[in-house]
């Protein structure tokens, strides 16, 4: 050995040993993040604990129509003299397990067209490309009233819409990211070797990819939670599921406005607005720290903004 | 010399260029190395030498010719029948920084070739072997660590120590140190050459013909997807006879300055393998070109000592 790869061979090429920020890292290093974690922390316990710290039932009357918010009710009561507290915070469930398994229809499928089409390239990227691009160009809220009209109106169904409606911006995104890694060197060193198509897609390719699915999936939720909200306002929600979207449909439908019932509307919105801010911030700040070159984010912003449904107003 | 390891015969490689064009990258590449022989393929950037390597590791679209590697003619074998063939013939790329895996430890790197061809038995001394032979010694001290705290000489090392866990029996080494520190370049080199002496069949890529007068036996001068001049290395740097491969020699530094003759530079454009010249395709470039030459498309053809070929009737 000569002295130069002697020394080579003591001091390693850089002292840092760490591959990634560990979570607490990035919490630190992203303020937004931090927040956005720590109000979503907040609500999934609520969702979690739900049945047990709900001073009533989601079915409960306990009081007047419209009973203004007071001691017992701080959130008051709605047109049927049910506490809205007891039914944000039942609603809370709900909402976020349509969110979260929304989402991850969305991801799964996109993801899954989105690596293979990315990966295998040629033809059957250019069938799954023109399949993906009917769906990105169909309306989204034809497509949702025609399916829940067809299926009818259930959480699955749901679940099933938003997965329809969302996973053609997951497979854009991926495909692209999979197409630049599939180039790399390394993948195709593993391919010298024989290594099989799958063993290169899960050891090399999706390894790379999973931190931005992990941050997608975050925005992702926030956009099927939107979703949700403006299918159980247009009134497609499943009539057996009080989310948060379904107080504020049953609050316009009971007229809460004429009877100046403000309460039985503005909780439910800001609690749809708060968290859909606490995902975005989360995903957003995620994907800047994964990848400051390629981002998604702005879908999300050009998606609300395009599509300004009646409920956004009470959100707000 | 021995029966041929690896054989590629008139390879014609085209890539698909936008919606009309094809780009012939390799246009009738002949060439053939035998066990403990090593041969340069020695060419400026995009004449195709990248490209007929990933061709005779069937990686690249090949449009005709035939590879055989020891005899059997692999050219178009399905990814099954060819498993058998990759354990065998070693690729070794030309970027360390982008070959590894950044997730990958060293251990990992080297253990996936294994893992890959199901080599159960004995993996971990397979692996410190390869390492130890590539020049990781000892290995406990790279085992754990990620190509982000290795030097571009040791991972390139450990690229090599991949391919040869596998215990191979050809090695296709792609530039190998061209982005490399100047000073690691020799050790590398000079890993390839004890390899080759152990009896390993040895394909080395390089732009630069002083590395190949160096370590080669022979040598294959590419230009623009052809050979354009080949034959035992001391011929050809000898008594080079192609006009380009005279260009490229006279722009070597010697040992020796009241040897070196007037530097040669190339007039003209680096080429274009979408738009390649009639006739001679070196015509536009040639100090010595004559009027045949912008028709007639010259083949390769002794010229001097035995084995030595150039393509060029003024050779
Ligand atoms: N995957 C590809 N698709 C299309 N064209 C390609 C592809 N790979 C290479 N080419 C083209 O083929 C030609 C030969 O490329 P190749 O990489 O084989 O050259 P090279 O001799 O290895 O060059 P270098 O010294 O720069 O590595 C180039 O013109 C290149 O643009
Ligand atoms: S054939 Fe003509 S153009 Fe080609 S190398 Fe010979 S002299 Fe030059
Ligand atoms: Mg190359």
């Amino acid at each position: 050995m000569s002295p130069q790869e002697l020394a080579e061979a003591i001091i390693p090429a850089t002292a840092d040993t760490r591959r990634r920020p560990p979570v607490w890292r990035f919490l630190k290093g992203h303020p937004q993040a931090a927040i956005g974690a720590a109000i979503l922390i907040v609500f999934a316990l609520i969702a979690i604990l739900g049945p047990w710290i709900a001073p009533y039932g989601p079915r409960e009357q306990v009081g007047p129509i419209f009973g203004t918010p007071s001691n017992p009710h701080p959130l008051g009561l709605d047109d049927a003299g049910i506490d809205i507290l007891s039914l944000l915070i039942h609603g809370a469930r709900i909402t976020l397990i349509v969110g979260f398994t929304g989402a991850l229809v969305a991801v799964l499928v996109g993801g899954t067209i989105g690596i293979i089409s990315g990966y295998f390239g040629g033809r059957l990227d250019n069938l799954l490309m023109r399949v993906t691009d009917y769906f990105l160009v169909l309306p989204d809220l034809v497509l949702l009233i025609v399916v829940a009209s067809i299926w009818g109106r259930s959480l699955r169904n749901i679940i099933i819409i938003i997965g329809l409606v969302y996973w053609t911006f997951m497979a854009r995104l991926i495909r692209s990211q999979v197409k630049v890694v599939r180039e790399r060197a390394y993948v195709k060193r593993a391919q010298a070797l024989g290594a099989s198509h799958l063993r290169i897609i899960l050891r090399h390719v999706l390894p790379q990819v999973l931190p931005l699915i992990l941050a997608q999936t975050v925005l992702m939720v926030a956009l099927a939670i939107f979703l949700e909200t403006a299918i159980s306002f247009l009134g497609l929600g499943d009539p057996n599921a009080p989310s948060w979207g379904r107080m504020i449909e049953n609050g316009f439908d009971r007229s809460a406005i004429s009877y100046g019932a403000w309460w039985a509307i503005v909780p439910p919105g800001l609690a749809v607005a708060i968290v859909i801010m606490a995902f975005n911030m989360l995903g957003t700040a995620a994907e800047d720290a994964l990848n400051p070159r390629l981002k998604v984010s702005h879908l999300l912003r050009r998606h609300f903004r395009m599509r300004p449904l009646p409920d956004k107003d009470a959100a707000r | 010399m021995s029966e041929p390891l690896l054989e590629i015969e008139d390879l014609v490689v085209g890539y698909r260029q936008g919606r009309k064009g094809v780009v012939q990258a390799v246009d009738g590449v002949s060439l053939a190395v035998a066990a403990g022989a090593m041969v340069a393929l020695v060419g400026e950037s995009g004449c195709g030498k990248t490209t007929t390597a990933q061709a005779a590791m069937r990686m690249a679209p090949i449009a005709s010719g035939r590879i055989r590697y020891r005899g059997a003619d692999i050219t178009a074998l399905g990814s099954r029948a060819l498993r058998p063939i990759r354990r065998e013939l070693q690729l070794i790329f030309q970027d360390p920084y982008e070959s590894l895996d950044p997730r990958f430890r060293v251990r990992d790197t080297v253990l996936e070739p294994l893992q890959i061809h199901g080599i159960a038995d004995d993996r971990e001394g397979r692996m410190r072997r390869a390492l130890e032979r590539a020049g990781l010694t000892p290995p406990e001290l790279y085992l754990d660590r990620y190509p982000h705290e290795l030097s571009g000489g040791q991972r390139q090392r450990v690229s090599i120590a991949a391919a040869l866990a596998l215990e191979p029996t050809m090695l296709l080494a792609d530039e190998p140190v061209s982005m490399l520190d100047v000073s690691v370049r020799a050790g590398i080199l000079g890993l390839l050459d004890d390899l080759r002496r152990d009896g390993l069949g040895v394909l080395m890529i390089t732009h630069d013909l002083s590395t190949a007068a160096r370590y080669a036996d022979r040598i294959c001068v590419m230009y623009l997807g052809r050979i354009v001049e080949e034959g035992p290395t001391a011929e050809v740097i000898g008594d080079p006879r192609h006009p380009y491969t005279q260009a490229l020699l006279s722009v070597v530094p010697r040992p020796d300055p009241d040897d070196a003759g007037e530097p040669r530079i190339l007039r003209g454009e680096t080429p274009n393998p979408a738009d390649v010249p009639t006739g001679c395709r070196f015509h536009p470039r040639c100090p010595v070109a004559q009027d045949r030459c912008r028709t007639d498309d010259p083949v390769l053809a002794p010229a001097g000592a035995a084995g030595h070929r150039a393509a060029c009737p003024y050779a």
